[in-house]
């Protein structure tokens, strides 16, 4: 890797770059000038925004606006973001604000960062909301991605929206993803984080569940 | 959240979370994928959106023939769009009447522009057709695939901004 962009030096420079640092990378090179970079941006963060956009419940066609909407603020934008390192963070922020005014104006949901934890702690079926997920999908997933499932769609809305956008991402950027989704800090990383947590004790107590 | 939660919450992350994460990962990437041919839609978008390009209005559809059934094809369908700077109208035709000829799954695109010497391009999924409008704006489009696509216009001159049409079905 060649060290030219002005993050170069950052602690995790030597080790395997962070989603967020090839992100700054790209994104550097796409202010300079290169054009093209956007491209490679592109393929590397849609899927973390595809998941945010999701896990605020937004339907598969509205989380694809999200998504392109956020996408197109970017580039509108991009003069004006100074470091590089927070593009994920602007990108993540930006689609989960859209989605909050989406699902407001719709009258349909309450944001999940709206929903006060304790009232939270009974789960809510997924039903009528528009993440629902095809039970014959779930169908397909092996043994343990189905108990996975089940524990997972146990945890508080707000703690499947966190977990599931920081699954896609490296546990350096776990603190600034989850800010940027809106979290307390401390919610994950560096510590495990209350979500985490209730997710880890679940499957622990699970005795059919083996993290093989 | 009972005091073994509050123990667990409070620990660093280890290799069992990793695990965990990872496992969660590969759940939703199962269950609820990237749509395909999202991040071409994107770019797509990005690029017009960098072209600062002129929106034209879709102006009107007209259909000859008889659709039967979702599976067969109109074999006539004329789209009109209108800009400030000029005015499009395509005929997109399914070349069925001739089995020789017949591309499988492909139309040829009739077109005419009001402003001559206007080049053409045809953007359906990740391929882009382009030609180059005659002097009277006339130009033709064949083995044109089935699908989502819209017209990039770039008016002769120097400077013009580029004029895209919304996105019709093919």
């Amino acid at each position: 890797m060649s060290i030219d962009s002005p993050t170069a030096g950052m602690p995790s420079a030597d080790a395997a770059p962070t989603l967020t640092r090839r992100a700054a990378l790209a994104f550097t090179a796409y202010q300079a000038g290169d054009r093209d970079r956007m491209s490679e941006l592109v393929d590397l963060l849609t899927p973390v925004l595809w998941h945010t956009a999701r896990g605020q419940r937004l339907d598969t066609a509205t989380a694809e606006d999200v998504v392109q909407t956020a996408w197109i603020r970017l580039v509108e934008h991009a003069d004006a973001i100074q470091d590089p390192q927070a593009v994920l963070g602007w990108l993540v922020t930006t689609v989960r604000r859209e989605a909050w005014r989406l699902l407001r104006q719709s009258g349909r949901a309450v944001p999940t960062d709206e929903v006060p934890e304790e009232s939270a702690g009974a789960p809510v079926a997924p039903s009528g909301d528009g993440s629902t997920i095809d039970p014959a999908l779930v169908a397909v997933l092996h043994e343990g991605q189905q108990q996975l499932w089940h524990h997972v769609t146990s945890l508080p809305q707000r703690c499947q929206a966190l977990l599931r956008v920081i699954a896609f991402v490296d546990r350096p950027d776990y603190a600034a993803l989850s800010e940027a989704l809106g979290m307390p800090v401390g919610s994950i990383g560096p510590t495990r984080g209350r979500c985490l947590a209730k997710l880890r004790a679940a499957l622990l107590a699970d005795p059919t569940w083996s993290a093989s | 959240m009972t005091p073994d939660e509050s123990t667990l919450a409070s620990e660093p992350l280890d290799t069992l979370d990793e695990q965990v994460l990872l496992t969660v990962r590969n759940m939703h990437a199962r269950l609820d994928p990237v749509p395909s041919g999202l991040t071409d839609r994107i770019k797509f978008e990005l690029t017009l959106a960098a072209l600062h390009a002129e929106i034209a209005e879709l102006q009107r559809v007209s259909l000859a023939g008889v659709r039967a059934d979702d599976t067969a094809y109109a074999p006539t369908q004329s789209v009109t769009f209108t800009s400030s700077r000029l005015s499009l109208m395509v005929t997109l035709t399914a070349p069925t009447d001739d089995p020789d000829q017949a591309r499988e799954g492909t139309i040829t695109v009739d077109g005419w522009v009001t402003v001559g010497g206007t080049v053409v391009e045809l953007r359906v999924g990740n391929l882009s057709l382009t030609v180059t409008a005659d002097e009277h704006g006339r130009f033709v489009i064949e083995d044109v695939p089935h699908g989502p696509g819209r017209f990039v216009l770039h008016p002769p001159g120097e400077g013009e901004r580029p004029i895209i049409t919304p996105t019709v079905e093919l």
